[in-house]
């Protein structure tokens, strides 16, 4: 009898820890709403302002200055590809450093985990404006931002898959009498190659993203024609750059989604 | 015959508290089969491992070749480490390499980091490493991916990777745990017969008895972290198997 | 050895390869054309080299600038980071209403039409394909400055985000329970609700955490094309070279990104705790 009592008890305890929970939330929704001014009736009233923006300004997009496009459109693409190839290659040092299994030092890890996750936390974005006070409006400001971000990212996520590799093959490394330099060479890179494409492979995908939006703050590319031609309430044209920008990530996401599939 | 390796009065005491191995005394000769037996839990892979000090050992010394391991720095355990071979139960091949790679990993113990990180192997090693796939029946695996082979071809790559260290001494620990009846009686020959050709002194960790006995010029029984069993095969009675498996006798017989 | 029979010493003879021949195929097709890539858009790019020269002397001066600290706006930074929080919480809570729904008409296993399914999934998958601040910028033109431009600009990427989130889930669930529930003539909203929402529900809310951590961010961002919070404030520092509030606001979002991990963290390792 006791000790169906305890269950029931327990039963109820986690109900009311339940409604506790609820109640709790939406206390936070209200307090959330009340803090930014929400309320429905706008957002009911702005989102079909929203869509019939999209509808009636940007369609039928106006093709006319597509020749003018390419070189931002290029550039955008040579920024992603540079700061990819870039922040990889400083990423995967950090990353070595960083992995509790490869690192030569525990101060190391902890000094790198540190700089990595202050960059991190940081939006590219902001790098990129600030860059710009630095080395002026261009493509260079917002490769810079894009570096800082993207190795900041790959450090950790390399690290983590760093270390997600067994101990069973370094094991059999270290105890043929090699060196740190050998493990890392024949056990820790072999293993880690899969991970090390994906991740490149994806990071790519972010920084074409974050490479078309740079203009935005003066940094290049596509985001400069974005901005340009909506400040100059050219709406029909900032569609036909949208459509160009939809295309390529689309075409690169179709063609890293194929490599991923055949890394064996 | 000469004393390859000594150890006096080993300790292994894990986070302060719990003790692996307690005073262990042990004397290997050139040419001695070892089997190492025990139930799981027993300390036998801590023994092994503070030999070439994967572990490091608490108290005690270990000297290979007249060498204090204990006492080397890391170059000095580099040289050390490069002489002893190792067997492991899982094989630890590195699985995203080919099978010749993974055999001539057993040569960088000589080789300088750059040499190495190059994977500058010579010639001659090529094909030594090539000749012992060869002599182990897997002359049709050398160029296939490590995780393309079965768990006996495996285990099999893992000795060749020993033998081109060309040890004065290989430690085994379970090398044939995670292998079927078929493929464990190929993999214990393969050791036994080329340990006992070239004169290497050689440790095994086993848990079934039946396979020690079968195998071994000298037994060790080890129970709780203690030595309590140091003789040849035909010294251990069942009272005496049955005594260092108390508690755990399925572990006699039973092939995990 | 037998092996000094083939092997005659000092006569040229072939190297012999070791490695894996298709892996390593792999490996130097996939890093010889990332190297063409990387040299073909170094050439390619425009970068002057006069403006790094000049950017690496006026470094040392902004990074100088950047070393001070002034709390004169912290009260006012502070309500901003909350005003961008809240954006990104709000746009979150209300995209999950919406794409909760929506998964289940996407998924293969659960979508009422196959061809209602496909078109939502090709929608999404456009949606998806437009940065975020793209679609704040749109909505500030549409509606105007303010935390209701950023709450709908970050509703469609978030949406599509978690639509397909969900529906990759439910699709996981594969198509035994849905079936058992329908031989006893459930109908569809017994299916979501009886029969896959209790197994998928922990792994929802662990996406919505990740979405969060991304919104956030965004939210950041957002601010800084006219969206509210703090973006808007470290904007018009970076724009009027105040340093020493900028370098307050940067620490600001640091601290902020770095708290929302841990307590995301420890979320997580709860739902592990409680799931298993």
């Amino acid at each position: 009898m006791s000790h169906k009592k305890v269950t029931m008890d327990l039963k109820e305890q986690k109900k009311i820890k339940r409604y506790f929970s609820l109640i709790f939330f939406l206390l936070i929704v209200g307090l959330a709403m009340w803090y930014v001014d929400f309320n429905f009736i706008e957002l009911a009233k702005s989102i079909p302002v929203f869509l019939g923006f999209i509808f009636t300004d940007f369609l039928p997009p106006n093709f006319s200055d597509v020749k003018k496009y390419v070189g931002p459109v290029l550039d955008t693409i040579f920024v992603a590809v540079i700061a990819t190839c870039v922040s990889s290659f400083l990423a995967m040092i950090l990353a070595i450093f960083m992995a509790s299994n490869t690192t030569p030092h525990p101060v190391f890890r902890i000094v790198c985990r540190g700089i990595v996750s202050f960059l991190r936390s940081i939006p590219f974005l902001l790098w990129a404006a600030l860059l710009v006070v630095v080395f002026g409006v261009g493509v260079l400001p917002g490769l810079l931002g894009l570096i800082l971000y993207g190795t900041a990212f790959l450090a950790r996520v390399y690290a983590e898959s760093v270390e997600e590799i067994g101990s069973e093959c370094t094991e059999a490394i270290e105890a043929v009498g090699a060196t740190y330099v050998h493990q890392l060479k024949h056990a820790i890179i072999p293993q880690f190659i899969p991970s090390f494409f994906s991740w490149t492979l994806f990071m790519f995908e972010i920084n074409l993203r974050g490479s078309a939006i740079l203009g935005i703050v003066g940094a290049g590319g596509i985001g400069s024609l974005i901005k340009g031609t909506m400040d100059l309430f050219q709406y029909s044209k900032t569609s036909t750059v949208i459509m160009i920008l939809i295309t390529m990530i689309l075409v690169v996401e179709y063609i890293t989604t194929r490599i991923r599939e055949r890394i064996i | 015959m000469s004393t390859i390796l000594k150890i006096i009065n080993l300790t292994k005491r894990y986070n302060d508290e719990t003790l692996a191995l307690e005073g262990i005394n042990l004397e290997v000769s050139r040419g001695e089969f070892i089997s190492v037996i025990g139930p799981s839990g027993a300390g036998k892979s801590t023994l092994l491992r503070c030999i070439n000090r994967l572990i490091e050992p608490t108290s005690g010394e270990v000297i290979f070749l007249g060498q204090h391991v204990e006492k080397a720095n890391k170059a000095e355990l580099r040289k050390i480490r490069a002489q002893i071979g190792m067997i492991f139960q899982h094989y630890n091949l590195v699985p995203r390499l080919s099978v010749l790679e993974n055999v001539l990993h057993g040569r960088l113990g000589y080789m300088s980091s750059i040499k190495g990180l190059f994977s500058l192997y010579s010639e001659e090693e090529k094909e030594e490493a090539i000749e012992w796939l060869r002599k182990v029946g897997l002359e049709k695996e050398i160029f296939k991916r490590a995780d393309e082979l079965s768990g006996g071809q495996k285990q099999r790559v893992g000795i060749c990777r020993a033998m081109m260290q060309k040890p004065k001494l290989i430690l085994a620990d379970e090398p044939i745990a995670s292998l079927d009846p078929k493929s464990a009686e190929v993999v214990m020959e393969t050791i036994y017969h080329n340990c006992i050709e070239l004169g290497i002194a050689c440790l095994v960790n086993l848990h079934q008895v039946e396979i020690a006995k079968k195998y071994s010029t000298r037994i060790i029984g080890i129970k709780s972290g203690k030595l309590v069993f140091d003789d040849t095969p035909d010294k251990l009675t069942d009272e005496m198997s049955r005594f260092i498996y108390e508690g755990k006798e399925s572990e006699m017989y039973q092939h995990q | 050895m037998a092996v000094s029979q083939h092997s005659v010493k000092g006569s040229r003879r072939e190297k012999i390869s070791i490695g894996h021949k298709r892996t390593q195929r792999q490996q130097r097709i996939f890093f010889f054309s990332v190297l063409i890539l990387f040299i073909f858009s170094i050439v390619m790019i425009d970068i002057d080299g006069s403006a790094i020269a000049k950017g690496m002397e006026r470094l040392p001066v902004i990074l100088a600038s950047l070393t001070q600290i002034s709390f004169e706006h912290f009260l006012e930074m502070l309500a901003g980071m909350v005003t961008t929080v809240v954006i990104a919480f709000l746009a979150v809570l209300f995209s999950f209403v919406i794409s909760f729904f929506l998964a289940f008409l996407v998924a293969n296993n659960t979508t009422p039409n196959r061809y209602l399914g496909l078109g939502l999934r090709y929608a999404v998958m456009i949606i998806r394909s437009v940065p975020t601040p793209i679609w704040v910028l749109i909505a500030v033109a549409s509606i105007g400055f303010g935390p209701m431009a950023g709450i709908i600009g970050l509703m469609f990427p978030t949406s599509s985000f978690l639509i397909k989130a969900f529906s990759a889930q439910i699709e996981e669930e594969g198509t035994e329970v849905i079936e058992a529930i329908r031989s006893v003539g459930g109908t569809w909203i017994h299916v979501v609700f009886k029969g896959l929402l209790p197994t998928i529900l922990t792994g929802m809310i662990a996406t919505l955490g990740v979405r969060f951590e991304i919104d956030v961010h965004e939210s950041v961002v957002l601010g800084m094309v006219g969206a509210g919070g703090i973006g808007y404030l470290l904007q018009s520092y970076i724009q009027y070279y105040d340093f020493a509030n900028l370098t307050l606001g940067i620490l600001i979002v640091f601290v902020t990104m770095f708290l929302l991990e841990l307590s995301l963290n420890r979320i997580r390792a709860l739902l592990r705790t409680q799931s298993s």
